[in-house]
């Protein structure tokens, strides 16, 4: 499972009301449309950290390996896309290892 | 040549000189078509040798071909090259392939290529690769290539604009590269690096898109490559993570660049990767330890304690060893009940570690002093268990009864509402204490719940519930009205309120205060708005009536006796309305002039049974005369035209109805259709035993025994488990098969190791000297511990332990104590007597 507060872009110690927006803004930005399986990941997670007692749950009872990709996210969140150096395309283009 | 090849030969060789020509030809041209071309070249040689025909030149040539690309796919580039050399020097004039270019190009042969582009004999179709594989290269900067093409081609003529729009996009002027790219006309060389930088133009705004360009590029493009990349970043991050070890550096580069990844981002990933696919867990810890300042100090510690936790207990000891504090004792604890929840076998177990938690939190004035949420935590932890194993499910629970575990649960439950008073929690125990007929309890915790939400809906609700169970009808319409005042449209409550009112109105009949009665009937009728709840209020009005003065009441049951028809579901109607207020089926079917007995056709039948079925679900009861009347209403029935899913419907609602007799005989009928189906049995043998089994050899035992192995056959789970749940019922005193939390009583093949076990069940009991746990040992012991304690140890099932209670509260303990010890002599004897000394338990794990 993924690290919920990740997914909805939380910090450790967001509050309701942050949780509420920040779960609303989420699902506008990736409506159920357009990706049904991110829009359920979203929903998993606003259900886990809802309320108070839901993310004293979370952290209490929470056993489940941490995922890489959590890791990789808390340590070093993604940035904006930039354009690759012409150097990369004439690597690709020459086909080299 | 290789001795791998010198091995063939050698093994070939022979079977050549036995085959004839024509075998040959024929195993050569069968090898191409099954792709083993090196078979077919040696084949094609040992042919050419004896003739040079030209099929079979051209035959070597498809297999030299053949076996190229075989090479390239796997990497062997050298050596593909040498077959097509092979291939090219069976014929001068043998049109070079697109393949062999590709490979000329990825091994940097381009004078080759250059050579065959500039000759004027190269078809069309094969200049065309050949520029775009050119194009490819000039545009990864071999700008030298260009000036060994002529002026006019258009590969030299498309250059620059392919190149200015790379540049552009690279440097972020995407106007640019749109104007360069408008310079690239369709049929150019450069064709697919002009849809790939379309799609790379829109990849972040419009990926869909980009994907749906970048989807039409060939597979075998030059520009391939560029557009595997660009396809990775359109992949969701945990996609593209675990496709990460199978590209290349720069494909890995150019992929995380678009998708927004930051060399510091790469480089932790990269130190990830280093700790093994899947990391180490030692690796890993060390890894969260050296990150902890930018992964966060608590979020690294929570972490490392879930990776530990899959490892075993003796991790903890990775902490000091890493550089970390060690595990503190709360934390030491959770990992513990973490464990509980992967690897126990029963909730007690999880319970246990959860309550010591919470009761080190409650009592460590340290760690409270950690955590200003520690209240809220204690909780929680109380209401783990029940939270995992759904403990107090009342849909698992026979009504009115208890077991040891939801006890401890109930208790857990109760201490947490202490430290966080929490309105689903109180609703659940209310529930559950109703469920199980604790009304004390059920009333106590309503009283404290009332005082924290006293307008919250579902308090009243449950207030009413409560009032609904002990009879008391008045109250629960007062809260009905409450409730409806705040909820008007509950239909649910509003059939409540006219339910109550219904049932104040039949308690007041049996008192004889048919004034109150109508009373209340007024206000059912005042809220009764569904067919239902009017049916019922008409029947009972008509009722009242034809108890005030039957003739006038004839006349008001008429027209709804009309209305309902009079069939079977009619005339079950009016004697399930008259059997509550003490009517006699008899007395009103002869007022109505009808006749007891009857022939349903098939839609009366199932009519029928759905109106018993519905009048089961409201809770209400019937009078004993019911049973009578319908075996006689069912003698005639048509049961062969019900289905199978019907009949077992009928059976259904006549097992919760406890009518054993028809039930016993309708399963007994569908047997005859549907030999030994499992439920069938099932239905049949309830209906037979409805109080168990004190034969272990009945036949009947047997029989189920073969319908359980029938339904687990058959994948029928549901049926397999209720069967398995009536042989435990059925054998009370540990023949059957083992229950869900431990064995039967006796267990008579370890009669090695189990003595200590058994006696430890009984804590301090200190056993009278000289015992060897003989019946009449086992009297004594029963006599010591008590009922309660000898059902526990016996794991009777609960309608026994029921029986047994009733008995002891009217004939004493110790006399129940001592019959039972005698029925248990007779069982031995009856069948056969057992082992003086191997009638030991199994221990609860």
């Amino acid at each position: 499972m993924r690290d919920p507060y990740l997914l909805l872009g939380l910090n450790d110690d967001a509050d309701d009301t942050a949780v509420e927006r920040a779960y609303r803004q989420a699902i506008k930005d990736c409506p159920p449309e357009r990706d049904a399986e991110r829009f359920q990941a979203l929903r998993a997670a606003y259900e886990t950290l809802r309320t108070q007692r839901a993310r004293l749950s979370y952290r209490l009872f929470n056993h489940s390996e941490p995922e890489l990709i959590d890791l990789l996210d808390r340590a070093v969140p993604c940035g904006t896309p930039h354009r690759p150096d012409p150097a990369s395309f004439a690597a690709l283009l020459r086909g080299e290892a | 040549m290789s001795s791998k090849n010198k091995q063939r030969t050698r093994r070939d060789s022979p079977k050549q000189a036995n085959l004839s020509v024509e075998a040959l030809a024929t195993r050569a041209e069968h090898a191409i078509q099954s792709g083993d071309f090196r078979s077919a070249i040696a084949d094609y040689k040992t042919l050419l040798k004896q003739e040079p025909r030209a099929d079979w030149r051209a035959g070597l040539a498809s297999a030299y071909a053949g076996r190229a690309r075989e090479l390239s796919t796997k990497g062997m580039l050298k050596e593909a090259l040498v077959m097509w050399e092979n291939r090219a020097a069976l014929d001068p004039d043998l049109p070079m392939e697109a393949d062999q270019c590709t490979l000329l190009a990825r091994l940097g042969r381009f004078d080759a290529l250059l050579a065959r582009l500039a000759d004027p004999k190269t078809p069309e179709a094969l200049a065309e690769r050949l520029r775009a594989l050119l194009a490819a290269r000039i545009l990864g900067d071999d700008r030298s290539l260009l000036e060994r093409i002529a002026p006019d081609d258009s590969l030299r003529r498309h250059a620059e604009a392919a190149r200015e729009s790379l540049e552009a996009y690279c440097a972020g002027d995407d106007e640019r590269a749109r104007e360069a790219l408008s310079r690239l006309p369709f049929r150019s060389a450069y064709r697919d690096w002009s849809t790939i930088l379309k799609a790379l133009l829109t990849l972040n705004e419009t990926p869909e898109e980009a994907r749906r360009q970048l989807g039409r590029i060939p597979e075998d493009s030059p520009f391939s490559a560029i557009k595997a990349s660009a396809e990775l970043a359109l992949l969701p991050e945990s996609v593209f993570l675990e496709r990460w070890p199978t590209l290349s550096r720069h494909q890995r580069a150019f992929a995380s660049a678009l998708r927004g990844w930051s060399p510091e981002r790469l480089t932790f990933w990269e130190g990830l990767q280093r700790l093994g696919t899947p990391p180490k867990p030692e690796l890993l810890v060390r890894f969260l330890q050296a990150q902890r300042k930018r992964l966060g100090e608590a979020w690294t510690r929570q972490a490392q304690r879930r990776i530990l936790v899959h490892q075993g207990h003796e991790c903890a000891s990775w902490m000091p060893a890493i550089g970390s504090e060690p595990l503190d004792k709360l934390e030491l604890m959770q990992l513990d009940a973490w464990d509980a929840e992967i690897t126990a076998q029963h909730p007690e177990e999880i319970h246990d570690c959860w309550n010591s938690f919470a009761l080190e939190l409650k009592i460590n004035p340290a760690e409270r002093a950690k955590d200003p949420d520690h209240k809220a935590i204690i909780a929680l932890a109380l209401r783990r268990a029940d939270q995992l194993f759904d403990a107090l499910s009342t849909r698992r629970t026979p009504a009115g009864e208890i077991s040891e575990i939801q006890e401890v649960v109930c208790e857990g439950l109760e201490l947490s509402l202490e430290s966080d008073p929490d309105l689903a929690t109180y609703l659940r125990l209310i529930a559950f204490y109703r469920h199980a007929k604790r009304h004390k309890d059920s009333r106590r915790l309503l009283e404290t719940a009332t005082r924290h939400w006293p307008e919250d809906r579902r308090v009243i609700q449950a207030t009413m519930d409560a009032a609904l169970d002990t009879g008391a009808f008045k109250k629960a319409a007062g809260l009905a009205r409450r409730l409806l005042a705040i909820d008007p449209i509950n239909t649910e409550v509003r059939e409540r309120l006219v339910a109550a009112h219904l049932a104040h109105a039949r308690k007041q009949v049996l008192k004889s205060r048919l004034d109150l009665a109508r009373k209340e009937l007024g206000a059912a009728r005042e809220w009764a708005r569904g067919e239902s709840a009017r049916e019922q209020v008409e029947l009972m009005s008509a009722f009242l009536d034809f108890i005030e003065d039957p003739t006038a009441g004839t006349l008001s049951l008429e027209p709804i006796l009309n209305r309902l028809g009079s069939g079977l579901s009619g005339r079950l109607a009016l004697i399930l309305a008259g059997g509550e207020l003490g009517l006699e089926p008899q007395r009103i079917l002869r007022s109505l002039a009808l006749d007891a007995s009857i022939k349903p056709d098939r839609a009366e039948l199932l009519a029928a049974f759905e109106r018993l079925r519905r009048h089961l679900d409201s809770g209400r009861g019937f009078a004993s005369a019911l049973e009578p009347f319908l075996t006689k209403a069912l003698t005639k029935a048509p049961w062969k035209e019900l289905s199978r899913s019907e009949l077992e419907t009928v059976c259904e609602t006549l097992k919760r109805a406890r009518f054993d007799r028809i039930r016993g005989d309708v399963a007994k009928l569908a047997l005859k259709r549907w030999r030994k189906a499992p439920i069938f049995v099932l239905h049949a043998f309830e209906s037979k035993h409805p109080n168990g089994v004190l034969s272990p050899l009945s036949h009947d035992i047997f029989d189920l025994e073969q319908a359980l192995e029938t339904a687990s056959a058959e994948g029928d789970d549901r049926t397999a488990t209720r069967i398995h749940e009536a042989l435990i019922r059925a054998r009370p005193f540990g023949f059957g098969p083992p229950g869900p939390f431990g064995g039967s009583f006796f267990d008579f093949d370890d009669e090695d190791n189990e003595e200590d076990d058994f006696f430890g069940e009984f804590g301090d009991l200190t056993l009278p000297p000289g015992l060897d746990g003989s019946p009449e040992q086992f009297a004594a012991i029963f006599r010591l511990i008590g009922l309660e304690k000898m059902l526990d140890l016996l794991d009777a099932p609960l309608h026994v332990r029921r029986d047994l209670r009733e008995a002891a509260r009217e004939r004493g303990e110790k006399a129940v104590i001592q019959e039972f010890i005698e029925l248990i002599d007779q069982l031995i004897g009856a069948s056969g007597g057992r082992k003086g000394r191997s009638r030991t338990r199994k221990p609860r794990r």
